[in-house]
C-alpha cells in the first residue's frame, strides 16, 4: 500500500480515524507492505497513529526512505521515521529518487549490517534517471528496486524489470494507476468480457493484475484513502493472473481505446 | 506536484480557523478600516495601508505557512519565508519609507483594484459557503494566502505614483503556484489569485505612467 497523498492529513482526528479504517481493511484483507516517504508531508505520522488503533499490524512489512540533500541529516531523518512509526527496526529502508544516493546508501549498507535495517533499496518515480537507476542495480547489493509501471507506462519493460530479475531485486511498482491516469484513459469504456478469464471484473483489477502477472514484479503499491477501493485492490491479489498472450492482449486492448 | 488532497487541505482550514478564533473577527475590523483608509484618505493613512499588508503577511506566513500548512507540505517553511520577506518589502517602502501613495487614479487600473478589493474582503471568503461547503473553511483577508495576495493586488492596483515592482514579484509568483495547486486540487474559487495576478500585470504594464511630483 502507497500512503502519498492519501495519508497526508496532517492533525485532523476525523481523517486520521477514516484511514484507520483502510489501513485495518488492508490488513484484513492479507495485506502487509506500507510505503511511505519523509518527503508526504505528515503520512509517516498518520500512519504510526494508524498503527497503534489497528488489529493486526504484526504482519506489517514496514518500508520507507531518506530524502534529504544533506549527507548529516540522512540518519537523523531516518530516526524520526523510526520514532514516527513507532516500528524499529525497519523491514526496507529506500533511497527516494536516487537523491544523495552516493552518502545515504552507504548509511544504509552499515544499517543493514549492523541490522538496524532487513532490507535496502533504491526509488524512481516514472521515467526519471533510469540510466543511474539501473547502474545502482547492477553495481551495488541491493534488495529491493522501485519504479513505475503500468500498463500505459511500460518503459520499464525494456531495462529495469530484466535486469531486476536477472539480479535478482525484489520490485516494487508505484503508480500501478498511473496515478489515477490510467482511469481517465478508460472513462466511458466497460472492462471487456474476457477479462472474466482472470477475475478482472473491474478497472482496478485489470490494471492491478495486469502489473502483478510481470514475472519480475513482486508487489505493487497503489494508494487509496477509501475502504471500498482498498477491498477492490486487494481482490486484485487473488485468482489467476494473466498470462504473457493475455498481457499483450491487454496492452492492444488499452492502446486502442 | 501537490502532496496533499483538497479534503485534508479544508479539514486544515477547519483546524486553523477553530485555532485562531476570533482572530477572523479582528481581521474583519481590521478589513473595515482599511476600506475606509482607502476611500477616504487621511495623514498617515498610507503608512497604516502599508502596515496592514505587513502585518497579514507576516501573520500569514509564520503562522498559517510556517505553522499549519507545513503538516501537509514540508515547503510551508520556505513559503513563510518568502511571506515574511514581502511584509518586510511593505513595512520599508510603505511605512518607515513612506513612498507608497495609494491614491487612485480614475482609470481602469484602479477600478480593477478596487474591484480585487472587495473580491478579497468580500466575495471570496462567501464563496465556499454559497458552493455549499461549511464555513469553517472560509478563508480570509490577512490570516490566509489566496486572499491576502488578492488584496495586495488590488491595493497595489491603486498606487498613484510609478508603480512599486519590488512589491508586485513575490504575489504574482505565487498567484502562478497557487493556481496550479487550485487547478490540481479542483479548488476552482482559488483560480481567482492567478486570474487577479494576470490581470494586475496587464493593467499595471498598460496604464498611463506619471512620476510623482517633485516634494510630493
Amino acid at each position: 500500500m502507497g500512503t502519498w497523498i492519501t495519508f497526508n492529513v496532517g492533525p485532523s482526528e476525523r481523517l486520521r480515524n477514516a484511514r484507520a479504517r483502510v489501513l485495518q481493511s488492508f490488513f484484513d484483507h492479507g495485506g502487509a507492505m506500507v510505503d511511505s516517504s519523509p518527503m508526504y508531508g505528515s503520512s509517516e505520522e498518520v500512519i504510526g497513529y494508524c498503527l497503534k488503533r489497528v488489529s493486526g499490524p504484526d504482519r506489517l512489512f514496514s518500508a520507507t526512505k531518506v530524502w534529504t540533500p544533506v549527507d548529516a541529516h540522512g540518519v537523523e531523518q531516518m530516526e524520526t521515521s523510526e520514532r514516527l512509526w513507532g516500528k524499529t527496526p525497519f523491514d526496507l529502508l529506500q533511497v527516494h529518487n536516487l537523491l544523495n544516493w552516493e552518502t545515504h546508501l552507504e548509511t544504509l549498507k552499515s544499517w543493514k549490517a549492523s541490522k538496524r535495517v532487513r532490507y535496502i533499496g533504491i526509488t524512481t518515480s516514472h521515467g526519471r534517471r533510469h540510466d543511474d537507476f539501473a547502474a545502482l542495480m547492477r553495481t551495488q547489493p541491493l534488495d529491493f528496486a522501485q519504479f513505475t509501471y503500468n500498463v500505459l507506462d511500460r518503459e520499464a519493460e525494456d531495462r529495469l524489470l530484466p535486469l531486476a530479475a536477472d539480479q535478482g531485486i525484489a520490485v516494487i511498482i508505484n503508480r500501478p494507476f498511473q496515478r489515477g491516469g490510467a482511469f481517465e484513459h478508460v472513462a466511458g469504456h466497460p472492462v471487456p468480457d474476457w477479462a472474466a478469464e482472470f477475475g478482472a471484473d473491474t478497472w482496478a483489477r485489470f490494471f492491478l493484475k495486469f502489473v502483478l502477472s510481470h514475472p519480475a514484479v513482486t508487489c505493487a503499491i497503489p494508494a487509496t484513502s477509501r475502504v471500498d477501493h482498498m477491498v477492490e485492490n486487494m481482490a486484485a491479489g487473488r485468482g489467476p493472473l494473466p498470462d504473457a498472450a493475455m498481457r499483450r492482449r491487454m496492452i492492444n486492448h488499452i492502446e486502442r481505446l | 506536484m501537490v502532496p496533499y488532497s483538497a479534503e485534508a487541505f479544508f479539514d486544515l482550514l477547519a483546524t486553523y480557523n477553530t485555532a485562531i478564533w476570533p482572530g477572523q473577527l479582528t481581521a474583519l475590523f481590521l478589513s473595515v478600516l482599511l476600506l475606509g483608509l482607502l476611500l477616504f484618505p487621511r495623514p498617515g493613512g498610507d503608512r497604516i495601508i502599508a502596515g496592514f499588508l505587513a502585518c497579514g503577511w507576516a501573520w500569514t506566513g509564520l503562522v498559517f505557512l510556517m505553522n499549519h500548512l507545513v503538516t501537509l507540505n514540508w515547503a510551508g517553511t520556505y513559503f513563510g519565508m518568502v511571506f515574511v520577506v514581502q511584509a518586510g518589502l511593505f513595512l520599508w517602502s510603505g511605512t518607515i519609507q513612506d513612498r507608497l501613495r495609494f491614491r487612485g487614479d480614475k482609470i481602469a487600473a484602479s477600478w480593477l483594484g478596487l474591484v480585487l478589493i472587495v473580491l478579497a474582503l468580500i466575495v471570496y471568503p462567501l464563496i465556499p459557503i454559497w458552493s455549499g461547503y461549511d464555513w469553517t473553511i472560509v478563508q480570509v483577508a490577512g490570516l490566509a494566502p489566496t486572499p491576502t495576495v488578492i488584496l495586495t493586488f488590488g491595493i497595489l492596483l491603486l498606487c498613484a505614483d510609478r508603480l512599486p515592482v519590488h512589491l508586485f514579484v513575490i504575489p504574482v509568483v505565487w498567484s502562478s503556484a497557487d493556481g496550479a495547486t487550485a487547478w490540481t486540487l479542483g479548488i476552482w474559487w482559488d483560480l481567482f489569485l492567478p486570474i487577479a495576478g494576470l490581470t494586475t500585470v496587464f493593467f499595471s504594464i498598460s496604464r498611463p505612467r506619471h512620476d510623482p511630483k517633485p516634494g510630493a
